[in-house]
């Protein structure tokens, strides 16, 4: 109760400066929260895109991990689009969950670019396939927004297989991460993440998919993969409305198993580093 | 042409039988794409159910899926046929006329509605042009004989598809009724 005031001033200044962030996947008109189409944006059109994200819940203590993510997307090409977006954090950590200082902070979440280049289009060609390269800048972590001095790029696959009249969609990224710069927020200053997700959504109806989706995320210090520092997998339900000029999305993921190094045994769960659910809302707007 | 409507139109195309929007893009009623595929002509409204059979049909000779068993179909005097039907476009549907000649040729496809973000430009006349002459002789396939319309990838290839589907369903069904 004590900070109920400063935490709904902060929390409206971080919702109204347009803040933001998702950790891992994000972009286009989205069916689901972690997952990527193959899509891309016609050229010359732009869209808008705000992204939520609430990590929640760890082993113990309350824990509240929200990201605001704002970016923009332009299609170059019918075949190459460039994204470029800006991160804000906000952590409402109490009760000590996996000895993190209790605290209430706002943090720059940093900003990142994209490139997203479409070689066969899920529409006309036996798959969809496209290639995507992000660049990244974070001078806080998006575990607890420690102090780091980030670095990353970031390479996908990404493949998707329609069927139905595109009514049935299936999407596949693979991917990895390397990042230098994560010391203080670390004990090392590189890291490789490892990275896949798998989603399948159904038009239930007329601007209306229902999806379920799931990933798995391991990390490796130093880049040593005889040495992961953590490997979990999410999975859950996506609902997607697509409008003629915007679009929303919501998503939440839940940690159905997990295994980390620096853990106590949690009941095959991780909760150094990752939280119990992942909540993901976005809204697109089409220009 | 270009307008955003509310029920306009309705009453012709209740009167041709034909499906009404409400709140949608309409480019044309079913009246106004009689009137361009088939000016001066009267033409009859003919209703058709489809049997499990004939559907059956239709999809493994055009490879498309029938998803509905109606078809609201009007038969011109000099044989020809008007053929309104959808598609599935990213969102919502597509509503389109196919014009068929007495020999089951493609005489012209019209963009009834479209509702989508993208990939409005299946309404450019000359890319509807490609279809004209069409029959189940020809493939009317996107990068076969239809040229894809690159950024509207989704609406080319469903058109395409409703197009060869419903040469499929005069081929089967049509023409041997009324």
């Amino acid at each position: 109760m004590l900070y109920n005031s400063p935490r709904r001033v902060l929390l409206a200044a971080a919702l109204y400066l347009g803040l933001s962030t998702a950790n891992e996947l994000k972009a286009d008109e989205n069916l689901f929260g972690r997952v990527r189409g193959a899509e891309t944006l016609p050229k010359g059109h732009i869209d808008f895109y705000q992204i939520t994200e609430l990590a929640e819940g760890k082993n113990s203590g309350s824990f509240r991990g929200w990201g605001f993510e704002t970016e923009l997307e332009y299609g170059f090409t019918d075949q190459l689009q460039g994204s470029i977006s800006l991160i804000n954090r906000f952590f409402d950590i109490q009760g000590h969950p996996q000895e993190y200082d209790d605290s209430y902070r706002y943090r720059f979440g940093g900003i990142e670019s994209s490139l997203k280049y479409r070689l066969w289009s899920p529409f006309k060609d036996p798959i969809g396939i496209a290639f995507r390269f992000e660049l990244g800048y974070r001078p806080f972590d998006e575990v607890a927004g420690l102090p780091q001095q980030e670095f990353h790029a970031a390479p996908e696959l990404i493949l998707q297989k329609n069927y139905l009249d595109d009514t049935l969609i299936t999407e596949v990224n693979l991917g990895f991460q390397m990042a230098w710069g994560k010391l203080p927020a670390e004990d090392y200053d590189r890291e490789l993440m490892l990275r896949g997700a798998v989603g399948v959504s159904y038009r239930i109806a007329p601007n209306l998919f229902l999806g379920i989706e799931g990933r798995i995320v391991s990390e490796f210090p130093r880049f040593h993969l005889n040495d992961n520092e953590h490997t979990v997998f999410f999975a859950g339900p996506a609902l997607h409305y697509g409008g003629q000029k915007f679009w929303v999305t919501a998503a939440w993921g839940y940690q159905f198993w997990g295994r980390g190094d620096s853990d106590e045994p949690h009941n095959g769960k991780t909760y150094a580093e990752e939280p119990r659910n992942d909540f993901v809302l976005k809204v697109g707007l089409n220009f | 042409m270009n307008k955003r409507t509310l029920l306009k139109g309705i009453a012709p195309a209740l009167a041709l039988g034909g499906p009404s929007v409400l709140y949608a893009e309409t480019f044309l009623t079913p009246p106004q794409a009689q009137m361009l595929l088939f000016p001066g002509e009267k033409l009859s409204p003919v209703t058709i159910t489809l049997s499990s059979e004939q559907k059956k049909a239709i999809a493994s000779a055009s490879g498309v899926r029938v998803r509905s068993d109606t078809v609201q179909a009007w038969k011109a005097g000099n044989g020809g046929w008007l053929i309104i039907d959808n598609v599935v476009g990213k969102h919502e549907f597509i509503d389109f006329a196919v014009a068929l000649k007495a020999d089951g040729s493609v005489k012209g496809v019209e963009i009834l509605t479209y509702r989508e973000t993208y990939g409005g430009e299946v309404r450019n006349p000359k890319w509807r042009s490609q279809f004209t002459g069409k029959t189940t002789t020809t493939p009317v396939k996107i990068d076969s004989d239809i040229k894809n319309i690159s950024g509207a990838t989704l609406s080319s290839v469903h058109i395409t598809d409703g197009v060869r589907r419903l040469l499929y369903t005069w081929s089967i069904v049509l023409k041997n009724s009324g």
